[in-house]
């Protein structure tokens, strides 16, 4: 009996197959290629817009754009602008950018060798440009770029200054202006996002000159769709309207835009009438996004003028005429000047923050004016007493979450806060 | 049924929504179990028995879905707060009530043993068995029953999983008489044994009223996972005896199990144990109330497989609507794998001693033991920059279990109308990581291996000092004193563990039985209080009148840079009353009446009484069940309810 156990193939008596396994031995070829290519698309919409969250909901949610009006504590610390290192919410959003980081390059890689020529390449460099950008704009000083590529071994990666983080960004937004040819919408699409990483960097003519090869009336659309466990749908409209989570702000924190009282065509709102998920605190829809297929603008022409605005006002040029043409477009009235600095770049922010509602790019803005404004983060944050109890916090940044300190590359450091500073 | 019962005006609440009133909302804690049991013996030929065994339970157990949860009955308890509006954290008790959660289990295992003597020195035997497993957990919210978001749409979420084990174990032993008062019993045996696990998920949102099915429901979504595992050994034992009170035995097994993924080699695990009845030498001294002593030692090499995809990457694949809105496939990193994984081996020696004294009153069984593992698998969290899995399989260097673990059994009193007896079990475990494997740094955070250190032990800044200076009474984060690095707090598991049980036997027919239990030197993770204080609401960041000791864990953990647990992770030990039961037998009297042979009745109060320094609510609860086999974290988790029974046992 034994003996005839002994002789017999093993291999072949416990060989099993696990129908719920794919490997990247079974993902090749040119369709291979295009299948990483599509994942990478469903990874960049959950860090952008889609799924349980994204960049346009957590940083609209830390900044003016939105208030809690649902109950998980861990989102409420990002509202209150005090966050734990241990968020469990910011855990997951940090390790959504990071799988969007690494699923583009590696998918922009392996087009690069199956399809060269192929423009979905510049789209994947795009998009890993943009996490890049995300995560210099809405983090702390010291996020580390670790790799997993499809195959081989992981690499662990050091802390990134915010300024190497942007240097990065700029990397890759070459290297799809390279990829792109004659894809005249994503050599658009790396040129507004150069000129967004420019103006962090607070290089305005840099920025000024990317931007003016941007067309007037381009966009660049993040798709949503419904279905599936979040899967792809508008994250906004999907935490406001559908789960009554994220409630649109009015002077949020005692200096927050009046994205509601003003009624700007921009910024369109309802009054639920009713609480939200909390049960208590009053629910306002935003209508920008008016379901859970509404696309999200990553970048456009309008954000183009509105940095061309930016850099005329640092330079003293027409910032005002430009600001007035954009506004003259959807039946607004002209603005005035209102003759002092401060008056001017308030004006300035406060244009770009109803015409870029809800698409993740006001606490950037917020950092901005602390970092080259010289505004302090009180002037300008949600300020003073929370809406839910206690007080605003100072965060100007999420942190690196603790789970971090599993990085390899940062053995030394246990106990320590990963960032490198926390400031704005 | 459970501690839990709908409170009146909140059933008030449901019906005028037009929730039914069920059975699980009425009494949201409820256990009903139904258990068959057929045992069917047959000698079947002259030197061949056949038995078979079949056994089948269903049970149907609804439960309040607490810890990480905001539906769960605690999390909304611990979060309300002093205004009326808000005295309940997450939902009201209607809506909790009105969730419907529970878990369905049908299991079936029927198993065959057949036994073949064809000659007197040997005796071959064979069993075969299944074990099916099935359950269900559903969680239904009724339409319009007043939670908030998609639920009051109505909702529906199931989970069904189905898992088949087998197994086939079959084995020869043969046995001879030697010259010399030796005797000798050889085995050889082969087992087998497979697991497949399927499982579909699925849920539905927008359900009409009065339906509770996802084919009722205008958005659906579903999906299915598998698991597919198979294990085979050969084994070959060969033991010797000397004047029936000295054994040596000798062994080898193989293992090899699924080949899918990566293909680990087939292992070989040696054993050898010797057996010595010293008591019952010529030689062996007189003493007094022994009656007899055998010494034991054994040593042996065992190990454990890496499951059949851990050490390969893996893809993820979702279906995604592309810039040009189309409907693809598409694939991410899954698993990240790890190609360097290798079986976990291990090898332990044991020594003991097995004493019976006083005229077989008392027993001692002493065991000292040392098991030394290379590679121990564990899995470990992974960096989150890596961008892919949150998690994978790791081997470890060496790590070293070693203690004692004994046995006290005593009859105290015994006469004819009061009987007592006591069991002592007790165990000491040092468990420590010795080292990590060269140029391996020490993995994890506040849950670490370190070198030096036991697997797993908590760690993290300590507070190292606390003054109230300005005297106000209310601790700020600048009066304390916070180490710069993080410091070992102590073992994530019980390192003592004692047990005791006593029995008194009252006149012929009453029976008092008592379980206490004692754990020791380990942490406990108080991660409510701590959360609760993260959103104000602990009374150390509320009440300027809480002793200073409490406002620094407060102060450290959410206001200081630091943000440290160390006053969270607290000690754990505790002694437990788990159990006293009170057993009647009937008088014959009684049960001839009903024609029945015997009866007894039964009545019993579990989990009755915890003695402990820990300030939270249960040192032994672990909101992540057994999924972290590290450390003790209770996260808004329920303690074990106290609770009682009475069974009445009747035998025809």
């Amino acid at each position: 009996m034994a003996t005839g156990f002994a002789a017999c193939d093993t291999d072949q008596l416990l060989n099993v197959v696990d129908p719920d396994i794919v490997t990247p031995g079974d993902v090749v070829g040119e369709k291979g290629a295009e299948l990483y290519w599509a994942g990478a698309i469903g990874l960049f919409a959950n860090a952008y817009s889609s799924g349980g969250g994204g960049q346009v909901v957590y940083s609209g949610m830390m900044s003016d754009e939105f208030h809690l009006s649902g109950t998980f504590p861990t989102r409420n610390e990002v509202d209150r602008r005090e966050m734990d290192d241990r968020n469990g919410t910011l855990l997951g959003q940090y390790r959504t950018y990071h799988r969007a980081r690494v699923g583009t390059k590696n998918a922009a890689e392996r087009m690069a060798e199956l399809l060269p020529g192929d423009s979905r390449i510049a789209e994947m460099w795009n998009m890993n440009a943009f996490v890049n950008l995300f995560f210099a704009e809405n983090y702390c000083s010291g996020v580390p770029f670790s790799d997993t590529p499809n195959e081989g071994d992981i690499v662990y990666g050091e802390r990134q200054t915010t300024q190497e983080i942007y240097e990065a960004a700029l990397a890759a937004f070459g290297a799809a202006d390279q990829a792109a040819g004659s894809d005249q919408n994503q050599k658009s699409l790396a040129a507004i996002g150069l000129a967004r990483t420019r103006l962090n960097m607070d290089d305005y003519a840099g920025a000024a000159s990317a931007a003016a090869t941007v067309p007037a009336d381009w966009e660049y659309h993040v798709r949503s769709k419904q279905g599936g466990d979040f899967g792809q749908r508008n994250a906004i409209f999907e935490l406001n309207q559908r789960q009554r989570r994220w409630s649109i702000s009015d002077m949020e924190g005692e200096n927050g835009v009046a994205f509601r009282s003003a009624d700007d065509v921009r910024v369109p709102w309802e009054d639920s009438g009713g609480p939200g998920f909390d049960q208590e605190t009053p629910l306002f829809h935003q209508l920008k996004y008016t379901s859970e297929e509404s696309d999200v603008v990553l970048g456009s022409g309008l954000e183009a003028q509105l940095i061309k605005a930016e850099v005329e006002l640092s330079t003293g040029g027409p910032w005002l005429a430009t600001l007035n043409a954009l506004r003259e477009g959807v039946g607004l009235p002209a603005l005035s000047d209102p003759g002092d600095r401060d008056g001017q770049v308030r004006m300035l922010f406060d244009e770009r923050a109803r015409w870029l509602f809800g698409t993740g790019h006001r606490l950037g803005d917020l950092r901005r004016l602390v970092r080259q404004y010289g505004y302090r983060q009180e002037e300008v944050f949600p300020t003073g007493s929370f809406f839910k109890g206690g007080a605003y916090g100072s965060d100007v940044n999420f942190p690196i979450p603790f789970e971090e300190h599993e990085n390899e590359a940062l053995s030394g450091l246990e106990g320590q806060s990963l960032c490198l500073d926390r400031e704005a | 049924m459970g501690p839990y019962s709908l409170p009146q005006p909140d059933r008030e609440d449901l019906e005028t929504r037009g929730v039914p009133i069920t059975s699980e909302v009425e009494r949201p804690n409820q256990l009903e179990r139904r258990n068959l049991r057929v045992n069917l013996n047959s000698q079947v030929a002259d030197r061949v028995t056949l038995s078979l065994q079949m056994s089948y339970l269903d049970s149907h157990f609804a439960y309040m879905g607490n810890d990480n949860n905001s539906f769960g009955f605690l999390p909304s308890a611990f979060f309300g707060g002093s205004n009326p509006d808000r005295a309940w954290g997450f939902q009201r008790p209607a809506q909790l009530f009105g969730r419907t959660f529970y878990q369905d289990t049908n299991r079936l295992t029927a198993g065959s043993t057949v036994t073949w003597d064809p000659f007197e020195w040997l005796a071959v035997r064979g069993t075969g068995g299944v074990d099916y497993y099935n359950r269900g957990d559903i969680s239904f919210f009724a339409r319009d029953i007043g939670v908030p978001g998609d639920s009051d749409r109505g909702r529906k979420d199931t989970d069904y999983l189905n898992q088949w084990q087998y197994t086939l174990d079959m084995s020869g032993t043969a046995s001879f008489d030697l010259p010399g008062s030796i005797t000798s019993r050889s085995t050889v045996g082969v087992q087998y044994f497979e697991n497949q696990f399927q499982g579909t998920t699925a849920w539905g949102i927008d359900i009409v009223n009065g339906g509770s099915s996802i084919g009722l429901a205008a958005e659906t979504f579903s999906s299915e996972f598998h698991t597919f595992e198979k294990t085979a050994g050969l084994f070959i034992d060969q033991q010797f005896g000397l004047n029936d009170r000295l054994f040596v035995t000798g062994a080898i097994r193989a293992d090899d199990n699924s080949a899918f993924g990566q293909d680990f080699d087939l292992i070989f695990y040696p054993k050898a144990g010797l057996s010595w009845i010293a008591s019952e030498e010529a030689f062996f001294p007189e003493i007094p109330f022994l009656d007899q002593l055998r010494f034991r030692g054994a040593w042996g090499k065992s190990g454990l497989q890496p499951g059949s995809d851990d050490a390969i990457r893996t893809l993820s694949a979702t279906a995604i609507t592309t810039p040009g809105d189309e409907t693809s496939s598409g694939v991410s990193i899954g698993n990240i794998g790890n190609s360097l994984l290798e079986p976990e081996r291990s090898s332990e020696i044991e020594l003991g001693f097995d004493a019976e004294v006083a005229g077989g009153r008392a027993g001692l069984e002493f065991t000292y033991y040392d098991k030394r593992t290379d590679g121990a698998l564990i899995t470990v969290p992974l960096a989150p920059s890596l961008g892919a899995s949150a998690s994978r399989w790791v081997n470890i260097g060496e790590v070293q279990n070693r203690g004692f673990e004994a046995t006290l059994t005593t009859d105290i009193v015994t006469t004819d109308g009061f009987g007592w007896d006591v069991t002592l079990s007790g165990s000491i475990n040092k468990n420590e990581l010795l080292s990590l494997g060269e140029g391996t740094e020490p993995i994890g955070s506040q849950t670490r291996f370190v070198p030096g250190f036991p697997l797993g032990g908590q760690w993290d800044r300590p507070i190292q000092s606390w003054s109230d200076t300005d005297g106000n009474g209310i601790l700020t984060p600048d009066e304390l004193v916070i180490g710069d690095t993080i410091e070992y707090i102590g073992p994530g598991q019980p390192e003592n563990q004692l047990t005791i049980s006593s029995n008194f036997q009252i006149l012929e027919n009453i029976n008092v039985y008592g379980l206490l239990d004692y754990r020791g030197n380990y942490i406990a993770y108080n991660n409510t209080e701590r959360f609760r204080c993260r959103f104000r609401l602990c009374q150390a960041l509320i009440d300027p009148g809480t002793p200073i000791d409490e406002q620094a864990r407060a102060v450290a953990s959410l206001l200081h840079p630091s943000q440290t647990v160390w006053g969270y992770m607290e000690r754990g030990d505790f002694w437990k009353l788990r159990e006293v039961s009170v057993r009647y037998t009937l008088p014959e009297l009684i049960t001839s009446r009903i024609g029945a042979s015997r009866g007894t009745l039964t009545v019993s109060g579990r989990n009755l009484g915890v003695w402990t320094d820990y300030t939270g609510m249960d040192p032994e609860i672990n909101w992540n069940g057994s999924g972290d086999n590290f450390g003790i974290s209770e996260f808004l988790t329920q303690p074990p309810v106290r609770y009682y029974t009475a069974r009445l046992n009747l035998t025809f």
